[in-house]
């Protein structure tokens, strides 16, 4: 019997050709997807629930994240790519947009590169997955030679919003546990981007938003947000959300829930 | 037969005080290093070595990176020379760290020489590592054991395999053509040893018949890891003799009490100083998911990870020979630690005695090798039952051949 969070959402183990997914399902309006970033979707509720006013949110909850079992076919970001793209193929009859978080966009990225057909629009918040600058020259905080405190300090524009882990019940650790060994196995090495990625985003075709925090601090690369939307072709707007850091959805649920929904109104340019 | 197998981890001691900086391993900068004084640390390591070979006992050699607390970063290269700097020593890497070498082969390649030049000597332990060394390496930490076993199972066949070359394509090592020059020296191959703290490790080691070591566990720890080998080589029809179990501890002997107690305080310097920032600790992927759930839960709750050692830091000499952890004083003292514990964790024939740290001279270091092979191995040899295999090619190695 599989385990699943304590939420509102509707959830559903879906088959796909590539392995299993848990979609969680909540809100209503039209769909939209939504792939978690680093922590998986353990500090998502009050996003998921702001995104919910106007959408469904289709959840993705990525194998190996400690909700969705991982998979011994799931060896790195192109095969957790293949599962939104096998997800939203078997659920969608028409393109349907889809929003990543992080390393969520780095697979939104990835998926999006091969099948510009799946998504009538991409939201990228806090995108990973690129490197552009020099080989000694560090794209991303290095996670696992930080202090985990200071890394707390350095993923929040505000400290008063990082989450207080004592909060967490033992099923929400053994969670994040899973989603810190996740994140260890597909973006080791090279660290937290595919050296391909970069040079494919011109095939990103779908109009895409790029949202970042004015305070993000774990990524290293100068305007960050300015070189996505620089070689992502669909790409016709970037947002920066002021006062937040690389957790824009934890910290600024209501206010990027907001943006994005402006962006998902708007005609295409 | 017992074997005592001398080690030292040639650590650099001259470091800043640990208030100073947050973690010897890893992000010590190396400026904290003097290469002459380091020369002089190096030759006097080599130099306890060679005496021990002089006294009839074993040498062990290990490797890590990025830390004070050994500077030699290759066990290959430090069999290299003790493989001609000593005649009739056993050689003992412990170990290769093979899930964080990218080639295996490369690692069959550098034992096999060790073993022709040493005339059929090594002994070749392949070992995981720990987690502090994964990102000196960075070596991804998650499948390690999975890729820890593959690269071992490719080294054992490289060993093997003298009939040209065989293709190896498995998940994490892909070779068509291995076919490694030279051969080793011993038949079927050096015997192959498995260090762990881990009940699970000791479980595939008995399914491969490899020799198992683990490292200051105390009596507790030790026993435990051993009946793990042992219940699974029963379960697989095989009863495995003590010549397949190896136990680490310090041992430091003295003419007296008081000098015994003197050089154990100066060997305790290894437990004393091994300062890791947590986060070089708890390394997910490293270890089961459900043990590092039950470690961010304690990180959140203010208790941070612990190193292995931190329990005994600060525990007197006398509770760590208690515990099992230090065979120290007079040769009768360590004859009867050592047996007392060879009799409670239910046997063994080796004994990996780390006789040096820290500051420790060669002088001191030696006096105690001396007493140990003159007083106490003699009696070790003649007290305790041990097995009565041999060491593989010990009895067929050869006088080494002048010119070509």
């Amino acid at each position: 019997m599989k385990q699943v969070p304590d939420t509102t959402g509707c959830f559903e183990e879906v088959q796909l050709s590539s392995g299993i997914v848990i979609v969680e399902r909540s809100g209503h309006g039209p769909p939209i997807i939504l792939v978690h970033g680093e922590d998986g979707s353990l500090f998502l509720r009050p996003f998921i629930e702001a995104l919910g006013a106007h959408k469904e949110v289709h959840l993705i909850n990525l194998p190996g994240w400690g909700v969705t079992p991982g998979s011994n076919d799931i060896e790195g970001v192109d095969d957790l790519g293949l599962v939104l793209s096998d997800y939203t193929m078997s659920q969608f009859a028409s393109p349907t947009p889809v929003i990543g978080l992080s390393l969520g966009a780095w697979v939104t990225a990835q998926a999006a590169v091969f099948g510009q057909h799946l998504f009538s629009k991409v939201v990228l918040v806090s995108p990973i997955g690129i490197k552009t600058t020099a080989r000694e020259e560090r794209s991303y905080v290095d996670i696992w030679a930080t202090d985990p405190g200071e890394l707390r300090h350095l993923l929040y524009g505000d400290p008063s919003r990082i989450p207080d882990l004592r909060d967490l019940d033992d099923d929400e650790f053994l969670r994040l546990a899973h989603a810190t060994e996740a994140v260890a196995r597909h973006g080791w090495a090279p660290y937290l981007y595919d050296p391909k990625l970069a040079r494919r985003l011109v095939r990103l075709t779908s109009q895409t938003l790029i949202v970042t925090g004015t305070e993000d601090h774990f990524v290293l690369e100068p305007s960050f947000g300015e070189r996505w939307a620089a070689l992502v072709t669909g790409a016709s707007e970037h947002v920066a959300i002021q006062g937040v850091g690389h957790r824009a959805e934890e910290e600024a649920p209501h206010e990027l829930a907001a943006v994005i929904h402006k962006f998902l109104e708007s005609q295409p340019s | 037969m017992f074997r005592t197998w001398v080690f030292t981890e040639m650590p650099y001691p001259f470091t800043p005080p640990e208030e100073t900086y947050e973690s010897v391993r890893v992000t010590l900068p190396s400026r904290y290093y003097d290469p002459d004084t380091g020369r002089d640390l190096f030759h006097r390591y080599y130099d306890i070595y060679r005496r021990a070979d002089e006294l009839g006992l074993d040498i062990m050699v290990n490797e890590h990176h990025s830390t004070a607390t050994c500077v030699a970063p290759s066990a290959p290269i430090s069999l290299g020379i003790l493989a001609r700097e000593t005649k009739n020593a056993r050689l003992l890497a412990l170990g290769n760290p093979i899930a964080n070498r990218s080639d295996p082969v490369r690692v069959a390649e550098e034992m096999a020489m060790i073993d022709v030049i040493s005339g059929g000597r090594l002994e070749a332990g392949l070992v995981r590592g720990v987690p502090m060394e994964i990102s000196a390496q960075n070596s991804n930490p998650v499948d390690m054991k999975e890729r820890f076993w593959e690269a071992a199972d490719l080294i054992v066949r490289a060993w093997q395999s003298h009939d040209g070359p065989f293709s190896w394509e498995g998940k994490h090592f892909h070779h068509r053509q291995v076919n490694i020059w030279p051969r080793p020296h011993q038949e079927p191959s050096p015997p192959v040893w498995i260090p762990t703290q881990t009940t699970s490790t000791a479980v595939e080691a008995a399914e491969r018949g490899y020799t198992l070591a683990t490292i200051l566990n105390g009596t507790k720890g030790c026993k435990k890891i051993f009946d793990a080998y042992r219940e699974r080589s029963a379960e697989l029809g095989n009863t495995p003799d003590s010549g397949k179990f190896a136990y680490l501890g310090l041992v430091f002997v003295g003419e007296t009490e008081r000098d015994a107690q003197a050089g154990a305080r100066r060997l305790q310097w290894y437990l004393q100083n091994n300062k890791v920032a947590d986060q070089f600790m708890s390394v997910p992927g490293y270890m089961d998911v459900q043990a590092r759930a039950s470690m961010l839960r304690g990180a959140a709750n203010g208790i941070p990870p612990q190193s292995p050692l931190a329990d005994i830091v600060d525990s007197s000499v006398e509770e760590l020979v208690e515990a099992g952890l230090f065979f120290a004083g007079t040769p009768d003292q360590v004859v009867e630690q050592v047996t007392r514990f060879h009799g409670e964790v239910g046997g063994f024939d080796h004994l990996l005695a780390m006789v040096q740290a820290g500051t420790m001279s060669a002088s001191m270091v030696n006096r105690s090798m001396e007493l140990f092979a003159e007083e106490v191995l003699p009696r070790l040899r003649h007290d305790l039952p041990t097995s009565s295999s041999s060491r593989p090619g010990t009895a067929a190695m050869a006088p080494i051949a002048a010119g070509p």
